[in-house]
């Protein structure tokens, strides 16, 4: 009996053993898939970045400045105003 | 008898499995001991992947933190020629995606082999419209590398001078090249363990790699763009007008501002002759910009004055050959400032005769002329300074308006730059740092004297430089206009090279400013008409873009 009882346990422990194992490699496999998500979210997010550089751009703004109507500064547009000492102008 | 039968039977089938059972036995330990590290290889070669990740290469930042080169995620695809199906279907989606031309997508896909590069520098987004249109439509035989791409989020800001990566991230050009080592970092190593069906298993990183280190440079975003839009702008504004560059310095520490370079390059696909950065690798002659120069090189020798008369009139001769005025005009007698505000070539001829031949040399090595300047570029020329025992009457002559010597640009802007700090000749950099005086080119009272003189020109409406006067910003500088040298022809009448070389504001300048034009198909060519309003427009665009405040009482608003 005893002898039976020890196999139980033993068979017992290796089924333990072998579904531990299994519950392991699943794990890992669902850690690998994440780190790869967690790459391509990385890179999705440099490249967002990257876009919303661009967007932001010296040249992109004055662009969007033109299709508004903004002109560049101007001699025939700008008036020149000399301060005296008190902040009055003449 | 009876018993011994089966005995003698079980004997043999206890043999006969005795035997087998040794051969399994002998066949494991030679599978599992003996030849274990052999079927370990065989097998880590079938389930393992060992993915090398190429390390993002150091990012290019302005002085004010504002980024001009980083790498962004991208894709390198490549064909396992022998897993591919639905190739028709391949090509049209590669073509389409990819934009590459059809033949050679069909050369590539219908070539026979295991492994073909498609394309290494895939967009991101491109990349991964494809892998998920193939995937949808099973088409297989497309292999996916996660890879890196030089991008430049200001666009071709700055770009002769950053230069451009190849194709495995090295760098060909510019900065990109000269700081190659330390940009590039090292990959990183990741093995993947895959199950049967190839899926990922696990994965870990065997090698961290390291990520190139960046660069933090002396340009300002701001400067450089105002300088890139008005040189492009005077290219398709100013008639004959080919290229031009525009350089903007802070003359006390060196530091390179903006070094702009125009027709501008695509990003894309530079073109290798735009990305050249000639204001540091060819020469031209300064024309009467020297002027300034043999200004302050007879006032640190005392041989002339801010207004000592000269006589203006056209042609001078200097053993025996005519020198003339632009367009052969006479001034009659004239000061030294109504000389220099109206550019008479005879004025400055006088000034040099009495500077002499070997004051002059020596003034020259001291302003940095016909050797390297040391700025962080490939590609940089000394410039030509005639062998100083070479130098005739003649020479001396021509020299004191730029012609007969050749110049870079940079040496021009170096030599300013002393003008400009009081006479200490910097190291100009495109890289932070102490500043680096490399010797002393005049005193600060000549410094002083030749500033006001050009001070006071610029704001003299009837001077060649008047266009360039912007009120309230104190705009010193000298314009010049000078024919161009061809090989085997001598000067040619429509190949012309015109300067500014400014600085403001001239009493204490902060900014040194050189605008260059060429042209090789206009005679009439001339600095008033380009590099002069030009400089006045890049002060302009500086203020319009709150980088310089009027430096006296004097407030610039708009109106209309």
């Amino acid at each position: 009996m005893a002898l039976i009882g020890l196999g139980v346990i033993v068979a017992g422990l290796v089924l333990l053993y072998l579904w531990q194992g299994a519950v392991l490699a699943s794990l890992r496999s669902q850690r690998a898939s994440a780190l790869l998500s967690l790459q391509d979210l990385e890179r999705t997010r440099l490249h967002l970045e990257y876009q919303v550089e661009q967007a932001y751009s010296l040249d992109a703004l004055a662009d969007k400045a033109r299709k508004l109507g903004m002109v560049p500064f101007d001699d025939k547009r700008t008036r020149v105003v000399v301060l005296d000492e008190d902040g009055t102008s003449r | 008898m009876r018993t011994e039968l089966p005995v003698r039977r079980g004997a043999v089938a206890f043999l006969v499995l005795a035997v087998g059972g040794l051969a399994v036995l002998g066949r494991l330990v030679q599978l599992q001991v003996v030849e274990h590290s052999r079927w370990a290889r065989a097998a880590q070669a079938v389930q393992e992947d060992l993915i090398e990740l190429p390390s993002r290469r150091g990012t290019i930042y302005d002085r004010n933190g504002t980024a001009l080169a980083y790498d962004v995620p991208a894709w390198a695809i490549a064909l396992d020629n022998s897993l591919i199906t639905k190739p028709e279907l391949l090509v049209d989606l590669a073509v389409r995606e990819l934009g590459l031309p059809r033949s050679e997508v069909l050369t590539k896909v219908y070539r026979e082999g295991y492994f073909t590069w498609l394309d290494r520098k895939v967009d991101y987004e491109a990349g991964r419209r494809l892998r998920d249109r193939a995937r949808e439509l099973g088409v297989r035989g497309l292999l996916f590398f996660p890879t890196w791409k030089r991008a430049y989020p200001q666009g071709p800001l700055a770009l002769p001078v950053l230069g451009v990566v190849g194709v495995d991230g090295e760098g060909l050009a510019g900065l990109e090249l000269v700081f190659d080592s330390q940009l590039r970092g090292k990959p990183q190593r990741i093995r993947v363990l895959r199950n049967a069906r190839g899926q990922v298993q696990d994965l870990w990183v065997e090698s961290q790699g390291v990520p190139g280190k960046d660069l933090r440079l002396t340009l300002d975003s701001r400067i450089q763009w105002a300088c890139e839009e008005e040189i492009e702008d005077g290219l398709s504004k100013y008639a004959g007008a080919e290229r031009g560059f525009a350089l903007m310095m802070d003359p006390r520490t060196g530091e390179v501002l903006a070094l702009a370079h125009g027709p501008r390059p695509d990003p894309e696909k530079p073109d290798p002759a735009l990305l050249n950065p000639w204001a540091i690798t060819q020469v031209f002659e300064p024309g009467s910009t020297f002027k300034a120069l043999t200004g302050m090189i007879a006032f640190e020798l005392g041989v002339a004055g801010e207004e000592e008369l000269f006589s203006g009139d056209s042609p001078f001769v200097v053993r025996g050959v005519p020198i003339k005025n632009a367009r052969g005009q006479s001034y009659g007698t004239v000061d030294f400032k109504r000389g220099m505000a109206q550019s008479i070539n005879t004025v400055f001829v006088q000034v040099a005769l009495r500077v002499g031949k070997d004051r002059m040399v020596e003034h020259l090595r001291r302003l940095g002329f016909g050797a390297c300047t040391g700025i962080e570029l490939p590609g940089e020329v000394e410039g030509i300074v005639r062998p100083d025992d070479k130098w005739t009457e003649l020479d001396l002559a021509v020299s004191s308006f730029g012609q007969g010597i050749a110049v870079t640009g940079i040496q021009l802007g170096t030599a300013f730059c002393a003008m400009a700090n009081g006479g200490n000749l910097v190291r100009p950099r495109l890289l932070p740092g102490p500043t680096e005086v490399r010797g002393r080119a005049a005193s600060p009272q000549a410094c002083e004297r030749i500033r006001a003189v050009l001070g006071y020109i610029v704001g003299l409406q009837a001077s060649t430089g008047w266009l360039a006067h912007v009120p309230g910003y104190k705009v010193g500088g000298k314009s010049g206009t000078a024919e161009m040298a061809v090989p085997g022809r001598g000067y040619v009448p429509d190949h012309v090279t015109t300067g500014m070389a400014a600085f403001f504001p001239w009493d204490k300048p902060e900014y040194v400013l050189i605008v260059v034009y060429q042209t090789t198909n206009n005679p009439e060519f001339w600095s008033g008409q380009n590099a002069v309003p030009s400089a006045g427009n890049i002060v302009r665009r500086l203020a319009a873009l709150g980088v310089i405040r009027p430096y006296d009482k004097t407030a610039l608003g708009r109106s209309g």
